[in-house]
């Protein structure tokens, strides 16, 4: 890893997420601090309910903390109203989720377009911009299918296309290989891997080693906080206590 | 295994509590309208010949306007097999608002065998008092109670009373009132000039028209029930045509609202029937869940639909008889219920039962890949995008019909009402043209000289009887319609819920997800607007036809029309509205999280 590292492009501090579930609350996240450098990989890692798609949520204003805060390129948001977040994800935020990424009524293409007509390109460019990037993760030809007649992997290829049409400031992915098989989860860990190498900052939520290693640094996270950090250098495994995390999950 | 079904679809209909509410409201409202079509086109079915069974009517009527005619000998003909003896006739005249009215006073003593007035409200009339006949007393406001003013004394209304006779007041003028002969000789006193009736019924009824060519005679006139029964159909028939359009609109849009809601509701459902096929379930097994599940609260929704249907039928069924001259429909009965209950749960039952096949033939991965939309392109969005409408239009314009049949289905469910309004209008406006017309003369009636014809004229009295039927009909297609709206509307976001979540996530804001939804959910309504004013306009002008009085049939104006169409699409936005901006204020979170 020789990719030199600029100031925080994401941070949090105290950030914390309590759920009421049948009158009972749940704490979901209890205070975390996080800074993510601009263009880091970092991947976070820990078992079901651990707290880290929720960590992911707030960072993306998918949904609002209980307490905390949270500052993307220094400015703070995490009081931003929802219209204000939805204009903010727009320019600066990309997102890929593990299921349901894509509009099931809008092909491929329209898909892709969708963010950069939102922020008010010029339907020449974002079809441009489209065809750039869908022809570099190998869906050109898709372009005119629905997702329904999309494969796994083709539809998170496309869902990190439309996550990156407006080149947003940080790409947010929550399990994007967990309903793949190994050969496409390799395939996007590898596309995720070269957006960092030119510079894309990427936070990815994921319960496997082998995509946590492609990342700059492993975050560990248990009942809602961060219990570990580990930088990796390029090829390393995630640390012994992710390992024992992943065990202790299994 | 009925145990475990009927388990599995208790959970479910508790999981899903809204849609199990929403089926109830629609099958309810489904099957009021079917008890009110039922009880509105029993009255318009044959309502003539019902009330001449139900008052045992006359086969030949004598008039006689001629005190020396001997009517008498007639019933002394060996087809004859009963009459009503002969009857003093007389004609008066009362003072209402203002206004003088005709009055036609048949003397009528004692309890006749044939051709008797049946008692719908009130009594018989005694001593200076009449009993009216229905049309009369209601176009006029008439009450049993009430005291008709006459020249010579006052006459109290006793009773109201169904007859079968030609055309009901005002187009057969004066009104009609039956009193006993000690009455009538106390309000026309000059005897000579009164004249008589005497209803026949006949061994052979068919021979009506032979009867009376062969019993002409000089003095009086003869009308067989043939003769008087083509003038009833006559006078009734637009009347009759327009409860009947309106009965099967009704039906239509009850099966349209069963078929959107019930069918989409298992369309909707693909993964959970994924999930239980892959837990082991059949084909079969599964389309036998799906029923159960739809069933249970079909049988609530068709009660509650019967019971408010009955209570809402007399409203339209004792106006529509006594615009069609009908005796009273008989309250619904048990063998009618069950019809409903029955053609409600087959309607359930088939269209649960298609889908229901054929997502139970489908794979286990493709149901739990869930429904896709299965159109491609949208010439609408197209179209948005190139006139330069702005992205959650263009959003919306390609949603609207990306599920073609429940599309179609929706649309149908708010055309029906679209053109019952039309067939309203026209109605309206064809009354309009009718009313230009002059007013009826009245017949020349033995003694008295009337000042004139009743102040009201034979369209306006129709079109006042109707009116209240025919707006009546309207609401109750329009709460049917706002029911399916609300239910469909309700569903559709429930449809969308990812959809609209993952909008949010790429960045439209609540009101733009909101915008998308409404201009998805407008396009259809415009659509159905469309296609229902044409319609509308077909259905009356062929219904109008059929009446044989297509010189009386005008449009509606192009205003009335144009303010429809719009109003249909509003209707549609103010229910979606609300129910939009809660959906879009809800949090991508839970929104990518809902199954």
């Amino acid at each position: 890893m020789s990719t030199v590292l600029s100031a925080s492009v994401l941070s949090t501090r105290g950030l914390a997420k309590t759920y009421a579930s049948d009158g009972v609350e749940v704490l979901a996240l209890r205070g975390v601090d996080l800074d993510v450098s601009a263009g880091e990989f970092v991947a976070v890692m820990g078992p079901s309910g651990s707290g880290k798609s929720t960590l992911l949520h707030l960072l993306g204003g998918l949904d609002r903390p209980t307490a905390g805060t949270i500052e993307l390129d220094g400015r703070p948001v995490e009081k931003l109203s929802e219209r204000d977040w939805a204009i903010l994800r727009r320019s600066r935020i990309g997102f890929v989720f593990q299921f349901f990424n894509l509009v099931d009524n809008l092909t491929v293409a329209e898909n892709v377009e969708l963010p950069a007509r939102l922020i008010g390109t010029s339907a020449r460019d974002a079809r441009t911009r489209r065809e750039a990037l869908l022809s570099r993760l190998g869906v050109s030809a898709r372009a005119n299918a629905l997702p329904s007649q999309l494969s796994g992997g083709q539809h998170q290829r496309v869902a990190l296309a439309r996550a990156l049409v407006n080149r947003p400031c940080v790409l947010l992915a929550d399990e994007p290989t967990g309903n793949l098989d190994s050969g496409s989860a390799a395939e996007v860990v590898s596309l995720m891997r070269q957006l960092r190498d030119e510079g894309q900052t990427v936070v990815l939520v994921t319960h496997d080693a082998r995509v946590a290693s492609a990342a700059d640094r492993v975050i560990s996270m248990r009942d809602g906080l961060v219990v570990d950090e580990t930088a990796l250098v390029d090829g390393e495994h995630p640390s012994a206590v992710v390992s024992q995390l992943l065990q202790l999950e299994a | 295994m009925s145990l475990l079904y009927a388990n599995l679809a208790a959970a479910g209909l508790r999981r899903r509590r809204l849609e199990t509410v929403l089926t109830i409201l629609v099958v309810a409202a489904a099957a009021a309208a079917l008890t009110v079509a039922l009880g509105v086109g029993r009255v318009a079915d044959r309502p003539w010949e019902r009330t001449f069974e139900a008052t045992n009517g006359a086969h030949v009527t004598a008039m006689s306007i001629d005190v020396g005619a001997d009517l008498s000998r007639l019933e002394s003909r060996p087809e004859v097999v009963d009459s009503t003896g002969v009857r003093p006739v007389a004609i008066s005249s009362f003072r209402l608002e203002g206004h003088t009215y005709g009055l036609r006073l048949i003397g009528s003593d004692g309890d006749p065998r044939v051709a008797r007035p049946l008692l719908r409200k009130g009594a018989r009339a005694g001593s200076g008092e009449v009993v009216l006949e229905r049309s009369f007393a209601e176009l006029l406001g008439l009450r049993v109670g009430d005291r008709l003013r006459t020249p010579n004394r006052p006459l109290r209304v006793s009773g109201i009373a169904v007859v079968s006779i030609g055309e009901g007041y005002p187009a057969s003028q004066p009104g009609l009132a039956f009193a006993p002969v000690a009455s009538i000789a106390s309000v026309a006193p000059d005897r000579s000039r009164w004249g008589s009736l005497l209803g026949l019924r006949l061994a052979d009824p068919k021979a009506s028209r032979e009867f009376v060519v062969s019993a002409r005679g000089p003095g009086y006139q003869l009308e067989d029930w043939q003769a008087t029964r083509a003038r009833a159909i006559d006078a009734s028939r637009t009347a009759q045509v327009i409860l009947s359009i309106f009965a099967a609109l009704l039906l239509l849009a009850g099966g349209a609202v069963l078929a959107t809601l019930v069918g989409g509701r298992v369309l909707a459902r693909v993964r959970q029937i994924g999930l239980l096929k892959a837990a082991g379930m059949t084909p079969g097994q599964v389309t036998r869940l799906v029923l159960v599940e739809q069933l249970g609260p079909a049988v609530v929704g068709c009660v509650l639909g019967i019971v408010g249907g009955m209570a809402a039928t007399p409203l339209f069924v004792s106006g529509s008889a006594s615009l069609l001259g009908a005796s009273e429909t008989p309250p619904l009965e048990a063998l009618d219920a069950a019809l409903i209950v029955g053609v409600v749960l087959a309607s359930v039952a088939a269209f649960t039962y298609g889908p229901g096949r054929q997502i139970g033939r489908r794979t286990v991965g493709s149901l739990l890949a869930g429904t896709a939309p299965r159109r491609a392109r949208s010439r609408l969005a197209g179209w948005a995008e190139r006139s330069g409408a702005s992205l959650p239009l263009v959003l919306g314009a390609r949603d609207a019909f990306a599920r073609p049949a429940r599309a179609v289905l929706t649309a149908l469910s708010l055309a029906l009402t679209v053109a019952a309004l039309v067939c309203t209008l026209a109605m309206e406006a064809s009354l309009d043209v009718a009313s230009t017309g002059p007013p009826p003369t009245p017949p020349v009636g033995a003694g008295i000289a009337l000042p004139g014809p009743d102040p009201v004229d034979d369209d306006a009295g129709e079109g006042a009887r109707l009116r209240p039927i025919v707006y009546g009909l309207d609401a109750v297609l329009l709460l049917v319609t706002l029911a399916n709206l609300l239910a469909t509307i309700l569903l559709s976001l429930r449809e969308r819920v990812r959809n609209l979540g993952l909008l949010k996530a790429v960045g439209l804001t609540p009101n733009q997800v909101t915008a998308t939804f409404l201009t998805s959910q407008a396009a259809v309504a415009a659509a159905a607007a469309l296609a229902g004013l044409p319609l509308g306009l077909v259905l009356f002008r062929g219904a109008i036809e059929l009446t044989g009085s297509a010189d009386e049939f005008a449009y509606p104006s192009l205003l009335s029309l144009g303010v429809l169409a719009p109003a249909a699409v509003v209707v549609v936005l103010a229910i979606a509205a609300p129910l939009a901006r809660r959906a879009a204020a809800q949090s991508v979170t839970d929104a990518l999280r809902y199954e």
